[in-house]
C-alpha cells in the first residue's frame, strides 16, 4: 500500500514522504538512544510524584509519601528502615528539639466509602433454610489517630486510638521503645502494646473492603475453638529486635500477655512468644531489594480461672494449653511488579478445639502489586485455607475451608510531603466451606449444612485520605 | 541538485547529527561505581520518587519543600558539590556522589539512602548527571 501511495504521489510528493520518514526516523532513534530524556521533553511533560501513610513524618522531615512507601500505607525498603531505626533517619534532626515547637505529631486516617456486600446461603428469621442477604449504601470507615514519633533522640513513643463509626473508642497501639541500644541497631527495646513483626504487614496493606481487608492467615480459627488469637491482632508485651545497618537483615522476638491485645489482662498468667527473622538481597532491578523470611508464635490460653460467684477473675487463668503458628513470606520484585508469597502451618491444643483432637490447618497465599507510578498501583490476592485435622473427627475435613480472592486499585491524584488521598476500588469475594465469612457480613450465622459453600463478596469505592 | 534531492540530503544530516547526539547523551547517562553501571532512564523514577521533593523535578532544588529546608538542598543544575575526592573546582567522581547519597549528611535534611539497592543508588547517579551539561 505504501508502494501504491508513492507510485501515484509522483517523484516530488515522494521525496517529500522519504525526506520526513528519514527524519522522523533518526529523531525517534535519537531520542530513543539518549533514553528518551531530555531537558526539551521534560520541559513538556507532566510532573508526576506524590506519596505517603502517617503525615506527620511527612511534615517533620519534608520528605513526600513515596519516599517510605511503595504506595501507602505500604512501606518501601526506605520506610522500613526508619520504621527499624525508631522512626528516625539518622541525620541529627530526629529528636524534637530539632522540630519548630507548633511541630505536633499526628495525623489521622478515615475511609468515606460506598460500597455493596453480598453472602449467600444466610439464615434469617423469615428465611431459616438461607438466603441471599445484601447489603449497601454509602458509609464511613473509623477514624485513627496516629500519634508517632520521638520523646528524645533514640526514645520512640507511638500512640493510636480509634474512633469506631459507630462511636466506639479504642486503643489499637501504645508503646515506648528505645532505640540503638550500646549505639547499635541489633538491640531495641519495646515495651506496650503494638503490631507483631508480621513481614506481611496487616495494617499497612492496602485492602479496605469487608472480605478483601484482612488476611484468613492471621484471623482464622476452626469451627467451635475457644482460642481467640490474631496474628494480625496488635499485642500487649515487650518486643527486643534488631536489624543491620541497611535494614536488610531483620529479626525480632516478643514476649506477650495472653489476652490477644486486651487491656485488662483478662488472659492467664502465661506468656506468648513470637519471632521473626528475614534478610534481603540486593538482586535484580525492581522497586526494592527482595526479601525472604521465616515467622513463628507460640502461645498459651488458660482453660481455667479463680473465680468469684461464678464469674472469672481477671488474670488468674491457668492450666494453659498451647497453640503455634510457623510460616514464611517473602517480598519479591521484577521490575515494578511486587509479589508477596506466604505460607503458614497452624495448631491449637485439643483442649481449645471443639473435640478430643488437635485442629490443625495449613494457609497459603500470593499477593500482587503492580506499582505503575508513586501514584498508581494495581493489586490482587488469592488466598487458600485448608483444614488439615478437625479437633471433633465426626464434622466433616474441609469444615472451615476457604478461598479468598480480591483485586483493586490505588490511585493517588497528588503526592505532597503534607497530606494524602487515595481513589481506591476493591473487589472482594470468600468462599467458606460451612462457616459464616470472617468479614462478618450477612448474619453471622452458619448455614445449617456444614457441606455448604457460603459466597461472600464485597465491592468498595472510597476515598482513603489521611493528613 | 533538484530542489527535493537537496531537502533529502539536509534532511538526513539533521537525522545524523540528532543520532549522534543521541548517542553521546546515551554515554552521558551512565554512572560507574565499581562493577555497577546506573543508566538515567532507571533513575528517573526513583528520582521523582525519593529525592523530588526538595531538588525538585528539574534538580534545580526547588521542590515543594526546598523553602523550608536549611541548609538548602543541592542545586544539580550548577554541578557544584561539596563532599568530593577531587580538586575544588572540579567534578566530582560518580562515586562520590554514590557516597554522599548512601551516608546522608549529618546536620542536613539529607537522610542516608542506604536502604535502596546499590543499583537503584548507581541508577540514581547517572540521572542527577544530566541535570547539568558538565
Amino acid at each position: 500500500m505504501v508502494r501504491g501511495f508513492l507510485r501515484g504521489a509522483g517523484s516530488v510528493q515522494g521525496s517529500w514522504l522519504v525526506s520526513g520518514v528519514v527524519t522522523c526516523t533518526c529523531l525517534v532513534v535519537a531520542m530513543a538512544v539518549s533514553g528518551g530524556r531530555s531537558r526539551a521533553y521534560t520541559a513538556y511533560s507532566l510532573a508526576v510524584h506524590k506519596t505517603e501513610a502517617i503525615p506527620a513524618f511527612a511534615r517533620k522531615y519534608g520528605l513526600r509519601c513515596s519516599a517510605c512507601h511503595t504506595v501507602w500505607p505500604e512501606l518501601n525498603a526506605f520506610g522500613q528502615r526508619f520504621k527499624d531505626n525508631g522512626y528516625q533517619l539518622g541525620n541529627d534532626r530526629d529528636s524534637p528539639m530539632w522540630q519548630s515547637p507548633a511541630y505536633w505529631p499526628i495525623a489521622m486516617r478515615t475511609t468515606p466509602q460506598w460500597h455493596l456486600e453480598s453472602t449467600t446461603h444466610q439464615i434469617t428469621d423469615a428465611a431459616p433454610a438461607g438466603k441471599t442477604l445484601r447489603q449497601t449504601g454509602f458509609d464511613l470507615s473509623g477514624v485513627d489517630f496516629l500519634l508517632l514519633g520521638t520523646l528524645h533522640k533514640n526514645i520512640t513513643f507511638g500512640l493510636v486510638p480509634t474512633l469506631d463509626a459507630d462511636g466506639t473508642t479504642g486503643l489499637e497501639a501504645a508503646f515506648v521503645r528505645f532505640d540503638n541500644l550500646g549505639q547499635s541497631p541489633w538491640a531495641n527495646l519495646k515495651v506496650g502494646k503494638f503490631e507483631l513483626d508480621n513481614l506481611l504487614s496487616e495494617k499497612r496493606f492496602t485492602w479496605l473492603s469487608n472480605n478483601g481487608g484482612f488476611l484468613y492467615a492471621y484471623h482464622f480459627l476452626p469451627s467451635g475453638s475457644a482460642n481467640n488469637f490474631g496474628f494480625g491482632d496488635n499485642q500487649i508485651g515487650a518486643e527486643f529486635s534488631g536489624h543491620s545497618f541497611n535494614s536488610y537483615t531483620r529479626y525480632s522476638v516478643a514476649l506477650l500477655t495472653t489476652d490477644d491485645g486486651e487491656p485488662g489482662l483478662p488472659g492467664g498468667k502465661s506468656m506468648d512468644a513470637m519471632f521473626t527473622l528475614s534478610q534481603a538481597f540486593a538482586l535484580g532491578g525492581g522497586l526494592g531489594p527482595q526479601r525472604v523470611g521465616v515467622f513463628g508464635y507460640l502461645g498459651h490460653r488458660p482453660t481455667t480461672f479463680e473465680t468469684v460467684s461464678g464469674t472469672a477473675i481477671p488474670g488468674t487463668g491457668t492450666d494453659n494449653k498451647s497453640f503455634y503458628r510457623i510460616g514464611a513470606t517473602a517480598q519479591l520484585w521484577l521490575g515494578n511488579l511486587e509479589l508477596l508469597p506466604l505460607v503458614s502451618h497452624a495448631q491449637d491444643d485439643a483442649a481449645l478445639g471443639p473435640g478430643p483432637d488437635k485442629p490443625t490447618w495449613n494457609n497459603a497465599l500470593l499477593e500482587a502489586h503492580y506499582v505503575a507510578t508513586p501514584r498508581f498501583m494495581v493489586q490482587g490476592r488469592y488466598e487458600l485455607t485448608r483444614m488439615s485435622t478437625q479437633g471433633d473427627p465426626a464434622t466433616p475435613k474441609s469444615l472451615g475451608d476457604a478461598d479468598a480472592f480480591a483485586v483493586g486499585f490505588r490511585y493517588y491524584p497528588f503526592m505532597i510531603s503534607r497530606d494524602g488521598m487515595a481513589l481506591h476500588g476493591e473487589f472482594a469475594m470468600t468462599r467458606t466451606t460451612g462457616l459464616a465469612p470472617l468479614s462478618g457480613d450477612g448474619s453471622g450465622v452458619d448455614p445449617a449444612d456444614p457441606a455448604t459453600k457460603v459466597w461472600s463478596r464485597s465491592l468498595l469505592l472510597a476515598f482513603d485520605f489521611a493528613f | 541538485m533538484r530542489p527535493h534531492t537537496r531537502w533529502v540530503a539536509v534532511a538526513s544530516g539533521w537525522g545524523v547529527l540528532l543520532f549522534a547526539a543521541g548517542v553521546t547523551r546515551a554515554v552521558a547517562q551512565e554512572s560507574h561505581i565499581g562493577s555497577v553501571t546506573g543508566h538515567a532512564p532507571a533513575g528517573r523514577p526513583l528520582y521523582e520518587r525519593y529525592c523530588a521533593g526538595c531538588h525538585g523535578d528539574d534538580g534545580d532544588a526547588r521542590g515543594e519543600n526546598a523553602q523550608w529546608i536549611d541548609p538548602r538542598p543541592r542545586d544539580f543544575t550548577m554541578a557544584v558539590f561539596k563532599c568530593r575526592s577531587t580538586p575544588t573546582g572540579t567534578l566530582p567522581t560518580d562515586e562520590d556522589l554514590f557516597n554522599a547519597m548512601t551516608r546522608g549528611f549529618v546536620t542536613t535534611n539529607m537522610p542516608p539512602w542506604v536502604a535502596l539497592t546499590p543499583q537503584g543508588r548507581a541508577d540514581m547517579v547517572a540521572y542527577i548527571k544530566t541535570f547539568s551539561p558538565k
